[in-house]
Parts: structure tokens; sequence; C-alpha cells
């Protein structure tokens, strides 16, 4: 009875859990997809004047247009200094509270000079204009570009190479971090460590996991970042590199304990043979018992290096939080999980940038649920001896 | 001089005593059977041999052992470098995850002194001694762990043999191992016996009998007997011994 009561409830939970779980992925990739095939100027129309040749502009040539960073000449237009009239900037020709002649008749000027550019609702766009084609191809947006300024007016930029590279970065140097550290801890407590010392070592551990990161974080800010600022002679110490470390420590627990497990469930016969053998302590660790538990090794990198990728609150704080392409860990980064966290706030729910935030989600997503199924697959086979 | 002697040995462990006072002497190239129900002290004396106990927290002894006349106790002694002399052998097969060859060749890589030619040639005479070489010869490279349970333990003696020890002890070698793999290894025992001197802890008094010259007798942590094997078995002198031996405990 009371079995068949314990499976009920087993199942109960089993059920529970794939149908949040499952619910959650659901709601990641329905919210993120999107992306792939939405433009962030749905409701907008590009026009031009009416004797502008160009048949079409790519979403690139529109942004280094409104930047300044080309002219109409260059892309083989007219031979006229560009004017962007878009949304967020109408209010530097007329303002938002003008009578609606006014602003009419304003804008109608506006498209009486060769070098417009329009990106407004249809409802506002002038008569006398020529619509111009803007083709929005979501995967290039995405992956052919580094460029990250999601909000940025007329169209945004989305490129997630930055972020990427930012959360590699911060990874990277998490990991080579934490797993020497991690083997080497792991090896101290289970070697040399007194047994009675060793509860106490244990118990501290699990508060030093159990620490909220914005207390590593803001400990991070105030500590580390000066340390790194000065040690490195920068004039920010918010770096990937202080991320990287501030990550690592706040893993160790977790790298540790997992190689102490592994260094534990060494047969002690093996052990003792090696002893039997001559070896003296260090040679039983570094010949042994390292390689024995290298698979374990593995895995708890594995294992580590996606709680440091999925970590927000630190990062967010102490990596300086820029979105750009860093070639040095002495540079700021921005991580994905960080810009999540960063932005999601703000975006309007159903807007671009709000769908673009979800796709880093999946992206992340991915990543993770990669690193622990590898994590799994690999897992050590129990071996007797 | 004898090979291995023992005297008046009191172990120790907290305050459980295992040990009582035990006394014994061992000839060079003979094989010495340690038996007597669980928890008698037997493998306790043979890990004495090599030290082996240091390593249990609260272990204490008196008395002294020799071992080539030598006190194995004595604290100039580096547990280490003894067990280059005395060799050990599990109750399990217990292979390194490795290859085949780096399993023998493990001990002699310890002491950095060998070339790798020397130590193939040291591979190879202990695989041969262990009458393990004709099975194994073609796939050194292969992992230890793909062989059979009575292969892998007689690649644990070959491990053991490759530092060439002058003692070899086993602690019930063949326990977890099927007749035929048994009947090897006791083969095996007779061949060594040439070149070493052996301690071997055994539960089975048929294997005792068969493979030693000198069997001892445990019973709660005293050594209630030990002689020759022929006069042990056929003769033995003290009313416990008997007991045990017809089977009627243990």
């Amino acid at each position: 009875m009371r079995d068949r009561w314990g499976k009920k409830a087993f199942q109960a939970a089993a059920a529970t859990t794939i149908l949040i779980l499952g619910g959650l992925t659901l709601f990641l990739f329905q919210e993120g997809l999107p992306t792939l095939w939405k433009s962030p100027y749905e409701g907008v129309t590009y026009a031009v004047h009416p004797q502008n040749p160009l048949p079409h502009l790519s979403p690139e040539a529109v942004q280094a247009l409104v930047r300044g960073e080309t002219t109409w000449t260059a892309l083989g237009g007219p031979e006229a200094p560009v004017v962007p009239v878009y949304l967020a900037n109408l209010d530097r020709y007329v303002s938002a509270h003008a009578p609606a002649p006014l602003f009419k008749h304003i804008l109608d000027s506006l498209a009486t000079l060769p070098g417009v550019l329009f990106a407004l609702p249809p409802s506002l766009l002038p008569a006398r204009t020529k619509p111009i084609d803007v083709p929005w191809n979501g995967w290039k947006a995405l992956f052919a570009s580094a460029r990250w300024s999601p909000t940025y007016e007329p169209i945004p930029s989305v490129g997630v190479w930055s972020l990427l590279i930012g959360s590699l970065w911060v990874s990277a140097i998490g990991l080579l971090v934490v797993v020497p550290l991690g083997i080497a801890m792991a090896v101290y407590v289970v070697e040399f460590l007194p047994k009675k010392l060793y509860y106490a070592i244990k118990m501290l551990w699990e508060v030093l996991a159990g620490l909220p990161s914005v207390v590593v974080g803001f400990w991070g800010l105030m500590v580390l970042v000066p340390w790194i600022q000065k040690i490195f002679h920068l004039e920010d110490g918010e770096t990937a590199l202080t991320a990287g470390i501030l990550l690592g420590w706040m893993t160790l627990p977790l790298m540790a304990s997992l190689v102490e497990e592994a260094l534990q469930a060494i047969p002690p016969l093996l052990i003792e043979s090696s002893y039997g053998l001559g070896a003296t302590q260090w040679q039983t660790i570094l010949r042994l018992k390292l390689p024995y538990i290298m698979p374990s090794i593995f895995t708890a990198t594995l294992l580590s290096a996606g709680r440091i990728l999925g970590e927000t609150m630190v990062v967010l704080i102490v990596s300086g939080n820029a979105p750009l392409l860093s070639w040095s860990p002495l540079m700021p980064v921005r991580t994905l999980p960080a810009t999540l966290a960063a932005e999601l706030g703000e975006a309007p729910v159903g807007s671009y940038h709000y769908h673009v935030l979800f796709f880093l989600g999946i992206i992340l997503f991915l990543i993770t649920v990669s690193l622990n199924a590898l994590a799994y697959v690999i897992q050590p086979k129990t071996r007797s001896a | 001089m004898y090979k291995v002697e023992a005297h008046a040995v009191s172990v120790w462990y907290g305050d459980h005593q295992a040990l009582y006072k035990v006394s014994l002497q061992l000839e060079r190239n003979q094989v010495l059977a340690l038996i007597g129900p669980s928890g008698c002290g037997k493998s306790t004396f043979l890990r004495l041999l090599n030290r082996m106990n240091d390593f249990i927290p609260g272990f204490r002894m008196e008395g002294k052992i020799l071992i080539d006349g030598e006190d194995i106790y004595a604290p100039h002694v580096d547990p280490v470098h003894l067990r280059r002399r005395v060799g050990m052998v599990f109750q399990k097969p217990t292979p390194f995850p490795f290859s085949i060859y780096e399993n023998v060749a493990y001990g002699l890589r310890l002491q950095n002194r060998l070339k790798e030619s020397q130590i193939r040639e040291r591979v190879e005479q202990a695989l041969r001694q262990a009458a393990l070489w004709d099975e194994v010869k073609d796939n050194l490279k292969k992992s230890a762990l793909a062989l059979s349970g009575g292969q892998q333990q007689r690649l644990c003696i070959a491990r053991a043999l490759a530092v060439r020890p002058s003692l070899l002890l086993m602690d019930e070698p063949t326990s977890a191992l099927d007749p035929i793999s048994t009947a090897k290894i006791e083969e095996l025992i007779h061949e060594l016996r040439q070149t070493y001197t052996i301690v071997i802890v055994t539960h089975n008094m048929q294997q005792a009998a068969r493979i030693s010259d000198v069997t001892a007798f445990f019973h709660m942590g005293r050594l209630i007997e030990c002689s020759r094997t022929k006069d042990f078995f056929t003769n033995p002198t003290h009313p416990e011994t008997l007991r045990y031996i017809t089977g009627r405990f243990g």
C-alpha cells in the first residue's frame, strides 16, 4: 500500500517537474524564435525622395547613413546631405504638440529635400515620397555582426558575438581559476586535513556556496576591482578578468566537492596497492589518484562551466558591462545572462528587443543544456577493483 | 639468519588489542601460510611486514619484527623503501586503470632510475615470472581492466615482482577467483618459492596444506601453533588447532 502511494507521489512529482520545465522551455522558445522572422521595424515604412534612384537599402546602409558614416553619393544616390526622419528624432523638426496642419506641413516640406530618408508609420508618411525596400535578415543581423545596440533607432544592432565572446572570456578565466584550485583543495582536504577539521571545512564550503551572489559581487566591486586596477594599471578594474576570478571563486565549492567525492570513491585496495609498490603519498596522488579520477574531473569541469556561464549578478556588477568585442581579458565585457538581466526589464513585451533577449536566452539554454548533457554522457561508469 | 623474525609482537587499534605477543621465524625461500578464523589477526600480522598498518588511525605496536635481520620498525627505516623490498598482493585483483604494460611498470617508474629499455625488460621478465607473458605479450597496450579476474591477479603479482622484492606478501590472493584461476595461482606460488620467500594468508586449509612449507594458526589475536605444514595437519600439538582443522569451529 505504502509502496503504491510512494510510486504515485513520485509520478506526480515527476509529472509536475516535467510540466513546469516543459512549460518554461516552451515559453522561452515561443518568445525567442520569432526573432528569426520578425523585423525590428514592423509597422514602419521606409521612404525617400522620388528622384532618389536607389531601389533598396540594406539595414547596415540605413544605420551608416543615420550615423553619418556614409553618404548618399557613396551608395550611388543623390548628391545631397542625409536628412533622416524617424519617430525617435521627429522632435528635432517639429514638436509633438504642434497642431496637426503644421505637423503635416513640416513633414511635407522635409519630403522635398533630395537627401531625405523617412522611417515612419504609413499614416505619417508624406504623399510625395517613394517607398524603399529595406530587407531584414534575422540570421544575418544576429550572427554576422558583433555590434550590440538593440534599442538604436531607427534600426537596432543585435549581433550576439560580443556577448558570446564576453561569456567565453569570463567562463575561460573562471575555469582557469576553479579547476586547479578545486583539485588542489579537494586533494588537500582528502589527503592532508586532520579528520577533526574536515567537518569544519565542509561547513565552510557550504556557507561559501550559499552566499548570495550579490554579496560576492559587492565584495568584488569593493576589493577585487581596485586590486585589478592597480596591478594592471588600468583606468577601470571592471574587466573580464575580474568577473572570471570572482566566478571561479564562487564555483570553487561545487568543483572541490565533486573532485573530493571522486577521490573518496577510489577503492582503498587500489590505493594500498600503490603504497605497497613503494609509492610515496605524492606519487600515489599524482600517478594513481588523479589519473584515476580524470573522467570525474572532466565532468566536474563541465558542470562548473555551466554554473559559471549562467551566473548573472556577479558579472553584472564587476564585468564593466560593455558589449564590446574584447580581444583581451583586461577589457570590460558583457555576458549573455548579464545582458538579459540588465535589459529585459526595459524591453516592451512583444517588441523586437524583447524577442531578441529571449533569443539570447535560447542560446544560453542550449549551451548549458549541452554542457550538462555532455557531463552526464561521459560521467564515469562505476569501476570495481 | 632468518628471513623474517617476529619477537613478542603485540598490536593495538585504539583500545582494541589485535595481536598478543606473537613470535615466529621464517627461513629464506619458504612459504608461510597464515590461517585462522576471521578476525583472528592473521591479516594484521601480514600487514605488519610491509608496515601497511601504519595508515590505520590508532595503530600501535610493541615487540620487534626483523626482515633480513633489520628491525623494520626502527625509527630510521623509511616504510617507502621497505615496501620496495616487500611486495604485496591483495584479496581482490587491484589493477590500475592503465594499460597492462603501465601497470607492471608502475613500481619501476616510481624510482626514476631506469631507462625505458630497462623497464621494458623488467616488465617482460615480471610477466614471464607471473606466467602471464604468453597471454598478454601481443596486447601490452590494452587496458588491464579488460583482463579476466585470474589474469588480473597474476598481473598484480607481476606488478609486485617487477620491483624485485625479496619477500612477497599475499592476502587471500585467490579468494575472489574461480577454481581454475586459483589452481594457476597456486602453481605460480610453487614456482616463485625458488626465488622468493612468501607469506600468504588463506581462508582455505587445503590451500595452506598444498602450497606452504610452514603453517601458522592464529586465534583471537594469539599465535596458537606454528610448525612444518606436514606436521601441522597430520599431528597438531595444540587441541585448538585440531578442533580448527577438523572443522569444529571457524
